[in-house]
């Protein structure tokens, strides 16, 4: 504690606070532009630090990570384009709202739920970290089956009413993902003796094309026919802010995401995207109006945007505590500690107590630095939905295109997200709901994987799922899930 | 008049090509921004060295140098793509021993370790098999253990990269039986032995470095010729009778045709860049250690490991 005083003093440096703005708005910029990911940014933002100070140079990245995890929300509710993976759920609802002439709710109820997830997952890393670390590397292959299991009975909890369809699409997201190497072997599945696709489908072109190229094809498609009908449609208001009712609707959502993304993000392995398809799943199971969900519902957008905020500071648990990086960005971290002469691990917490508390002020002013930026920024966001369609729609597919080839310098992406486009059109002309194939194609290589190592260990018997506990456990709620929904299911279709 | 203008149109068309005649010469060499592709994803070891070499060695060649990760397929995607590139030293490969010579001995991926000329290493690593400190005190007990019982123990690696075929080559070597638990990277074993979901680990010295001072691990042998500094205690696997020998190395390659004095020109900007202080210093706190070798000694290792692992891998 005695530590704190003197950590603040120095992070409350001009130059900390400067730096650290300049990350938060890289970020931001990054986050909201889709195909630019964060991972990327921070990996080029890394030899610039090696000419700042220590704390100065790991503030200037946790600034570009808070920031780009947020950023992703803003394009994912304004144009249906979320800049980043984790933002694929917030897009779901966030821009039913802005067609409904909500944006300006949305983006708030986005930024307001990206700081509540993300400082309760600042101050769980500063109290909680020893004891959810232990816990995070009780969490192997078994139980990391198990987990993918349960958040996979979620694509049930978001298919009632439309079953049959939602369970097709989250078993086509499976397939989709098994294309590529086969990840434990090495040899290649599905490519069609293609380089290009050895590699397997970028999620991020995966959800562009679902996201913003399906809703071009749908816009061109009803001006083509002159159906100026629901398709496309877009009040260009962006609305009043957030009320005291939304406000009591939301917060409880915020406050409940949090923890579950923390928990996710303390996990090596897992990120934020499927914290934040999670924690959709989870809301729409707790709400009083489910049937909202994917039509404009405040509680979706909260509880995406609190779920993966809440991974930024929990990924620094194991990698702060036992040296372990559970993504690539903190993998990216561990790099930035290192060249500053910092073993992540047990030892630095002893060794340089004064910069792990530093380092703990300083993710929590990048916390109130972002909302403060985000705020500040907000009146300028909403200003795109006063640009006509027909003028947003070419420069949205003109930013994707640039986007996601800047990030991988590969036209046959470009294709790949051009192609899902077209089946993210279809699905939508034919009912399909899109959240479950995002859900199946995130959590097929985790189940996969999971499976075929706890196989491997347990010499192909099935036991290891039962004699573990945290399997056990996670498998049986993923039982009575399924049974739940099923009796949901029945008395729904009766009625 | 008329003339006049056709002759400054027909100058100004033709300048554009004056000026590709120019950039062709190597004298000129670089007249445009280099690109540096990375076969493997951001953030990782090869892409932070290949970008501090970039950041260096574009102070040097007096133009910006554009870091480019193409990934995939084992890095084929991205050795691929520099393979493929104008031959013109504008497109430089930074490479690994994983692209360079294991991907192409695992199928056809359209290039050859010999397509490539080595500009120079910048860096070799060490290969250890490590365990959680609870478990075996030395490489011996366990053998003994392992011999005693056979596929109990296991050791997780990504299949056919050069930490799996140290592992199983000593395995096979010490006539023990260990079971492979395919790993989807590097980092997920080490996190695999630190949990208690696998017995063994083998990667790089750097990656578990952390781990065997802390004491949550420890180190059993490693896979040199000759015992590291940075981890003095551990034995070779020579030294214990088993001739098992393997070290990833990182470096930068050019395809094949590209003009000779190109080659010399990234040859002596790359040796001044390796033999400076500061940038060997600022690449050891990124975790790495610089290993140079010059370019013929590097390009010698394209075919000399690709016969040694195609042997091991069978």
């Amino acid at each position: 504690m005695e530590l704190i005083f003197p950590a603040i003093g120095e992070v409350m440096q001009p130059i900390n606070l400067v730096v650290m703005a300049i990350g938060l708005v890289i970020g931001m910029a990054i986050g909201a532009i889709p195909g630019l990911n964060v991972p990327l940014a921070v990996a080029i933002s890394l030899p610039i630090t090696f000419h700042l100070a220590p704390l100065a140079g790991i503030a200037m990245l946790v600034g570009i990570y808070k920031g780009g995890t947020y950023g992703g929300s803003i394009s994912a509710i304004l144009i249906n384009v979320p800049g980043t993976p984790a933002a694929g759920a917030t897009a779901l609802d966030g821009y039913a709202l802005t067609q409904q002439g909500h944006a300006s709710k949305a983006l708030r109820v986005a930024l307001y739920s990206s700081f509540t997830g993300g400082l309760i997952s600042d101050l769980s890393l500063i109290m909680f970290a020893i004891p959810v670390a232990m816990l995070a590397l009780k969490i192997g292959p078994a139980e990391n089956f198990a987990l993918g299991i349960l958040a996979l009975t979620l694509i049930g909890v978001l298919s009632e009413g439309n079953m049959v369809k939602g369970l097709i699409a989250g078993a086509f997201g499976i397939l989709l993902s098994t294309v590529g190497l086969d990840p434990l072997n090495g040899e290649t599945r599905l490519t069609f003796g293609l380089l290009d696709l050895s590699g397997g489908f970028q999620f991020i072109s995966l959800i562009i094309g679902v996201f913003a190229i399906a809703e071009a094809f749908a816009l061109a498609h009803a001006t083509a026919g002159r159906l100026v009908a629901s398709v496309g449609q877009r009040i260009s208001a962006a609305g009043k802010g957030m009320s005291a009712a939304d406000w009591r609707l939301c917060l409880p959502v915020m406050l409940r995401a949090a923890p579950v993304g923390v928990f996710i993000g303390a996990v090596p392995g897992l990120g934020s995207a499927i914290s934040a398809f999670i924690n959709y799943g989870i809301a729409r199971n707790f709400s009083r109006e489910p049937e909202k969900f994917g039509k404009g519902s405040l509680e979706g957008v909260a509880a995406a945007e609190s779920g993966n905020n809440a991974v930024c500071g929990s990924t620094f648990i194991p990698l702060l505590t036992l040296g372990i990086p559970g993504d690539t960005i903190t993998a990216i971290m561990l790099g930035a500690f290192m060249v500053h002469g910092l073993i992540p691990g047990p030892a630095l917490f002893t060794t340089n107590a004064d910069f792990v508390a530093a380092f703990f002020v300083a993710m929590l002013v990048s916390s109130i630095l972002m909302l403060a930026i985000g705020r500040l920024g907000l009146p300028l966001f909403v200003q795109a939905v006063r640009i006509p369609n027909k003028v947003l729609f070419p420069i949205v597919v003109a930013l994707c295109m640039t986007g996601v080839y800047a990030s991988s310098s590969s036209y046959f992406d470009l294709y790949v997200m051009l192609g899902f486009g077209l089946l993210g059109y279809g699905m939508k002309r034919f009912g399909f709901p899109v959240a479950p194939l995002l859900i199946g194609f995130i959590l097929g290589p985790i189940v996969e994987v999971g499976l075929r190592q706890s196989l491997i260990i347990s010499r192909g018997s099935l036991e290891i799922f039962v004699t573990r506990p945290i399997a056990l456990i996670c498998l049986l709620l993923a039982a009575l899930v399924a049974a739940w929904v099923a009796i949901r299911q029945s008395k729904g279709v009766k009625s | 008049m008329k003339t006049t203008r056709r002759i400054l149109i027909g100058a100004l068309l033709a300048l554009p090509l004056a000026t590709h005649a120019f950039t062709a010469s190597a004298q000129q060499y670089p007249a445009k921004p280099i690109t540096f592709i990375v076969p493997w994803p951001a953030g990782g070891t090869t892409d932070i060295i290949g970008r501090l070499l970039g950041e260096a060695m574009s102070k040097e060649l007096g133009q910006p140098v554009a870091v480019v990760n193409r990934v995939g397929g084992g890095g084929a995607v991205g050795t691929k793509a520099a393979f493929d590139a104008p031959k013109d030293g504008y497109t430089v490969l930074v490479t690994t021993s994983g692209n360079h010579v294991l991907t192409p001995i695992k199928g056809n991926v359209g290039y050859q370790p010999d397509d490539f000329i080595g500009i120079g290493q910048i860096s070799s690593r060490t290969l250890i098999l490590a365990t959680k400190s609870d478990r075996w005190k030395s490489a011996r007990e366990l053998i003994a253990d392992a011999k005693a019982n056979p596929g109990k123990f296991t050791f997780g690696a990504v299949p056919n990269v050069l930490p799996f075929l140290v592992a199983s080559g000593f395995a096979r070597a010490a006539e023990i039986k260990l079971t492979h638990v395919p790993q989807t990277g590097g980092a997920p074993g080490v996190t695999g032995v630190l949990g208690g979901h696998l017995d063994l680990v083998p990667e790089s010295l750097e990656s578990v470095q952390q781990h065997l001072k802390s004491g949550a691990m420890r180190g059993l042998v490693v896979f040199n010729e000759a015992r590291d500094p940075a981890a003095p205690d551990v034995p070779t696997a020579k030294e214990l009778g088993f001739d098992v020998v393997g070290n990833p190395w990182t470096g930068l390659a050019v395809a094949k045709g590209t003009p000779e004095p190109i080659v010399a020109r990234l040859r002596d900007v790359m040796a001044k860049v390796a033999k400076d202080p500061a940038f060997v210093a600022t690449v050891e706190r990124s975790g790495a250690s610089v290993e140079y070798l010059d370019g013929p000694a590097f390009t010698a290792l394209f075919s000399r490991d690709f016969e040694k692992f195609k042997a091991a891998s069978q």
